[in-house]
């Protein structure tokens, strides 16, 4: 039990206070389960973004090996001049909002332009390369927000455990305490109460 | 003169690599610096070093050529300049892109190599080209694919009469097939619409020795002259799966070639042979050191190496 708790006086005013301390403590420890279980479902649902890592490495590893294939058959002179041709795509890293936990996330601010790429190969495989690096993309952002949104809740965890085997158990056993005291007073002084009035009767 | 020069090419074949020689590459057991005839060209173990050893040895092979024999000098030079003529393209793509395309063939002939990568836009690129046999004439606001097309068209008209010049008249129906094989690749990238509409362009590929009329259905015209399913080469071009059908097309020009060899030994197609031997060498050592560099399977760049028995 926290000093505070320990030497609060036993009065009425200290027990109605402390009572409405752990209503709000009780309210507020709802609220953080209600926020855990949101946070829960956010968890699973990027859990199943995330689930398609392999898929989207195995997509980028084939278009990549493709991409190697055609250059070696083309020789490194005709596919350097024509990779020249595909503009690189701008990407930004802002911070996001992700259920109130600021993340950091990747935004595509333009994609790759291969409009002056005649090769109708290389720009299928162009397209290819951009939609699997786009679903990476996609991936690494719910991985990044699935980490900060886990150091969250773990810390909501914490919050709640604390309050639930902390903090509210000491207020309720400085209510019980302090209620058993003054019951104790009161009775106290009913009794010197009566004997006052029997000596001066 | 001529028979000295296919003396000397029969002799020069036997420096090119073997299979096994690709094969030790590939699988890592020497590297590029301790092969003989390029161990002196490699002046680093950087990969870039190493693939400009590789050009550099195809053009110091060919030029060997042009000192041997001065009559017969024009059409090894025509065979040569392909490569000035990627170096062309090369920059073509660069000034549509505003990209600098980081490499270039260590070899210039007609157009100066500095001036050409100094060329900021297409006019500037199309000046060098004035005069030289690859000056094209397309129609303003052409697609960058029909002036690379209009390019190659040049280079195979220039290249024929180069070989006619030299007295190589019976190389002509080989070019005829290298020129079809690059026209394939013109069907399957820009569509056979586009490509047999470009009547003019057509000409450079033209074949003067072989009966292949370049009218549609030209894809399958292409089909029966290559040996290739017309069926498949179409499903080929509907999915832009351009590598595998040339690919399939320079092997069937390197048989040609190999089998008109193995039928007339002594005579000038052992010169066209060697050329393309050595070529194809560069080519193919070209594959595996990209294929290092990239990390790639041994058995995906033993795939690429295109082998041709010397």
């Amino acid at each position: 039990m926290s000093l505070a708790l320990k030497y609060l006086p036993a009065s009425r005013g200290t027990l109605v206070l402390l009572r409405r301390k752990l209503s709000l403590t009780e309210r507020g420890k709802e609220i953080l389960e209600m926020r855990r279980e949101q946070l829960v479902k956010a968890i699973v649902d990027l859990i199943n973004v995330v689930k398609r890592r392999p898929s989207v490495e195995h997509k980028l590893v084939r278009v990549l090996e493709e991409i190697a294939r055609v250059r070696l058959a083309r020789g490194e002179v005709e596919y350097s001049s024509l990779a020249s041709l595909v503009s690189e795509p701008e990407l930004d890293v802002l911070a996001v909002s992700y259920h109130g936990v600021p993340v950091p996330q990747i935004r595509v601010r333009s994609p790759p332009g291969a409009e002056l790429l005649h090769d109708s190969e290389l720009r299928r495989l162009s397209a290819e390369l951009w939609e699997a690096v786009a679903e990476l993309v996609e991936v690494v952002n719910a991985e990044l927000a699935l980490e900060r949104l886990a150091a969250h809740l773990n810390y909501i965890n914490r919050v709640v455990n604390g309050l639930e085997r902390i903090i509210i158990p000491q207020l309720r056993e400085t209510i019980r305490r302090l209620e058993e005291r003054v019951e104790e007073e009161a009775l106290e002084e009913f009794t010197r109460l009566k004997r006052v009035r029997g000596r001066h009767s | 003169m001529i028979e000295y020069l296919i003396v000397r090419t029969i002799g020069l074949r036997l420096h090119l690599l073997s299979p096994d020689d690709y094969e030790r590459l590939i699988k890592g057991e020497v590297e590029l610096e301790d092969l003989p005839e390029y161990r002196s060209l490699v002046t680093a173990k950087a990969e870039e070093a190493r693939l400009r050893a590789v050009h550099t040895k195809f053009v110091e092979r060919a030029s060997l050529l042009l000192k041997v024999c001065d009559s017969h000098a024009p059409f090894v030079r025509a065979f040569l300049d392909r490569l000035e003529v990627e170096n062309v393209r090369a920059r073509l793509r660069g000034v549509l892109s505003g990209a600098d395309p980081p490499y270039y063939y260590p070899y210039s002939h007609f157009i100066d190599l500095e001036a050409l990568v100094r060329a900021r836009s297409l006019d500037q690129v199309m000046r060098l080209l004035r005069g030289t046999p690859y000056e094209v004439r397309v129609r303003r606001g052409a697609p960058a694919g029909v002036l690379e097309m209009a390019l190659d068209s040049a280079y195979f008209a220039y290249y024929r009469k180069e070989a006619r010049r030299s007295g190589l008249k019976c190389l002509v129906p080989l070019i005829d097939r290298e020129a079809l094989a690059r026209l394939l690749y013109w069907t399957l990238r820009l569509g056979e619409l586009a490509v047999v509409g470009e009547r003019r362009l057509l000409r450079g590929f033209e074949p003067a020795s072989l009966s292949v009329r370049l009218r549609p259905p030209l894809l399958d015209r292409l089909a029966r002259f290559f040996r290739l399913d017309a069926e498949q080469l179409r499903r080929m071009e509907r999915h832009g799966e351009v590598s595998r059908a040339v690919r399939v097309a320079e092997e069937r020009v390197a048989d040609a070639a190999r089998r008109s060899f193995l039928r007339e030994r002594y005579a000038p197609i052992a010169v066209y042979y060697y050329l393309l031997l050595c070529y194809n060498e560069m080519r193919n050592l070209e594959r595996i050191l990209l294929g290092k560099m990239l990390g790639l399977r041994p058995e995906l760049v033993r795939g690429a190496v295109l082998m041709v028995p010397l």
